[in-house]
């Protein structure tokens, strides 16, 4: 029984593979690729990597590939953190703002490879839409990168609370700036977020 | 959104805690993208109308299964995916299309589907996935209910110049027996009160010395009962545009007959051997009652029914209804029935189904070797049909019936013995 289940899903995960659009296979292609980037930059800022986690790392974006609306790829993200927060020394050089965008990379395209089923192909409004959203993270990532480096200059204490709440107050900033852009964004094409007339208030 | 909030929540917590910023680096992409998402849930449940735009269609002909998303302003990505029906053909192939939605006006995701063999289906089964704006929120996948779609044969390419050989009725195009109102010349014959002065033969008059007038064979509808056996299907049956069954020959056949018998102003019944619980139309004429044969052919199954008794079985048919049985002849009961209807008095004729190019469906010698034994029983069925002089003919479209029904016509002018 089991394994008639088993034949069964395999056949359906091949079967889907060979219905791929060619967008969904290059989508499918950088989240293969972009976890091993992160480990050839993790090489690169001087990072220890063994054998076996580039391996760990190799088989869960193979499986994110194929299956990119699992949670294989929540796997991808924490093993990949995990080994940095772990191998690293800390430094904030530009290797963690790469290894920062593979990752964003590999979210990206898992997320957009999941839209729907392999045969899919998403338009290209929403692909562009995907890549603003996309700078939009990596410029905040950079900004944080910059603002990082410039309190490391000042010497400000490292205590978990002023840290903590240091966080809280760049996060909200933010949010509120990305909210704003991209609320600017959205009215310019007709996508208003306030209620229409006649219609219920949100909540 | 699980991916980006727990991977981004992981970090920022362990960046915290540890006093590490590289680690803050790490997580604010995704804490970015989980933040938007969240700013832009769902405010409103969004619905869905899934609904097939034609119920009725012919063989080949297309339609469109829309899916309206309405109350839809947070869905920013909407996919549908139909699944695969046997007999039906979607565009875009593998039945998926994604849209995102754009302005206020309900969106709709249009998926064009042409149904290819006759029948009654269920079109349209399928799910739908909608996704919220930064992909933070999806609902489904949601089950899409399907349609019943029925699809009438194709439009038969048959024609006939033949009249039908036992016109018994009120006002038709097939010359009578009798003499009457018609434009077919029978006679010149002489003057009778009540004859009308347009039809005095002048010239034969002056040369006789009295009125003489043309008269004209009266023209009636005729009576067309067809017959269609389903109890066996015979072949693989590869849609409009592959193979044809047995069935499929038939049901096309019929409809096609029907229509041109239909067209010519004649009355046309219809009854199925076979499975089909809605078996019999009353004979009738007119466009409604070419609807309703073409709607009880397309709901024809294949299959013995054990109701099916040939001792019970009534037909209806009237002295001069000319019977057409749509057979492959495979059966006894098929043979029996049809030869009944013959010892009755009724002009019958045998359209022989079985395809020219015969699929058998496997590339097995012993079914080959099994249809060999089943073609000679065959071929002995078919000589009781030839003792009883009843006349198989293969259908090939325009023309088929022309001689045999001119034969039935000589035959139906001939005196006879009558068995009494």
């Amino acid at each position: 029984m089991s394994q008639t289940t088993t034949r069964s899903s395999t056949s359906q995960l091949f079967d889907g593979l060979s219905r791929l659009s060619s967008q969904q296979r290059l989508l499918r292609l950088v989240v293969l690729l972009a976890p091993l980037l992160a480990v050839a930059v993790e090489v690169r800022a001087g990072a220890t990597v063994q054998v076996w986690y580039a391996f760990v790392v190799g088989v869960l974006a193979l499986g994110s590939a194929l299956l990119p609306d699992s949670h294989i790829g929540l796997l991808v993200v924490v093993t990949v953190g995990g080994h940095w927060a772990t191998s690293s020394a800390g430094v904030l050089g530009y290797g963690v703002l790469v290894l920062a965008v593979a990752l964003l990379v590999f979210h990206v395209a898992a997320l957009l490879a999941s839209y729907g089923p392999p045969s899919v192909v998403l338009e290209a409004d929403l692909v562009l839409a995907w890549l603003g959203r996309a700078a939009l993270a990596t410029a905040v990532a950079a900004i944080v990168w910059v603002l990082a480096r410039v309190a490391g200059g000042l010497g400000l204490p490292d205590h978990p609370l002023v840290f903590g709440g240091a966080l809280l107050v760049l996060v909200a900033a933010t949010l509120l700036a990305t909210g704003l852009m991209t609320g600017m964004l959205s009215g310019s094409a007709g996508r208003p977020d306030a209620p229409g007339p006649g219609e219920a208030p949100p909540g | 959104m699980v991916r980006s909030g727990l991977g981004s929540l992981a970090l920022a917590l362990a960046a915290v805690l540890s006093g590490r910023p590289d680690l803050l680096v790490l997580a604010t992409p995704m804490l970015v993208l989980t933040g938007m998402s969240l700013l832009r849930r769902p405010r409103v449940v969004p619905r869905l109308d899934h609904r097939l735009l034609h119920r009725t269609l012919r063989e080949g002909e297309g339609t469109t299964v829309r899916t309206t998303l309405m109350e839809g302003r947070d869905v920013e990505h909407m996919v549908v995916a139909l699944a695969g029906e046997r007999f039906t053909a979607v565009r875009p192939s593998g039945g998926v299309r994604g849209i995102a939605p754009r302005g206020p006006d309900p969106a709709r995701v249009d998926l064009a589907v042409a149904s290819l063999r006759w029948g009654v289906r269920s079109v349209g089964a399928g799910l739908a996935v909608l996704t919220s704006s930064w992909a933070g929120f999806r609902l489904g996948p949601v089950d899409l209910r399907p349609e019943t779609l029925t699809t009438l044969p194709a439009p038969g390419h048959y024609g006939s110049r033949a009249p039908a050989p036992h016109p018994i009725g009120l006002v038709g195009t097939n010359p009578a027996r009798r003499t009457g109102d018609g434009s077919e010349f029978a006679s010149i014959r002489p003057f009778y009160p009540g004859d009308r002065l347009r039809r005095v033969q002048w010239r034969v008059s002056l040369r006789t010395g009295t009125l003489h007038v043309t008269s004209t064979q009266a023209e009636e509808d005729s009576s067309i009962l067809l017959v269609v056996d389903a109890l066996a299907e015979l072949g693989v049956s590869g849609g409009i545009q592959g193979s044809a069954s047995s069935l499929d020959i038939a049901v096309r056949a019929a409809g096609a007959v029907a229509d041109h018998y239909l067209h010519r102003g004649d009355r046309v019944g219809l009854r199925v051997l076979g499975a089909t619980r809605h078996n019999h139309v009353a004979k009738g004429a007119g466009q409604r009652q070419h609807r309703r044969v073409l709607d009880t052919l397309a709901r024809t199954s294949p299959g013995s029914s054990r109701t099916l008794d040939r001792r019970r079985l009534r037909f209806g048919t009237d002295a001069g209804t000319t019977v057409i049985v749509f057979s492959p002849m495979l059966s006894e009961e098929a043979i029996a029935t049809t030869v009944t209807l013959a010892r009755s008095g009724l002009s019958v004729i045998v359209v022989d189904t079985v395809p020219q190019d015969l699929d058998l469906g496997e590339d097995d010698e012993r079914v080959r070797l099994a249809w060999r034994m089943r073609a000679i029983e065959r071929q002995a069925l078919l000589r009781r049909l030839e003792v009883a002089g009843i006349p198989v003919v293969s259908w090939r479209g325009p023309g088929t019936l022309d001689e045999v029904l001119r034969r039935l016509g000589r035959r139906a002018a001939l005196p006879r013995m009558v068995r009494r």
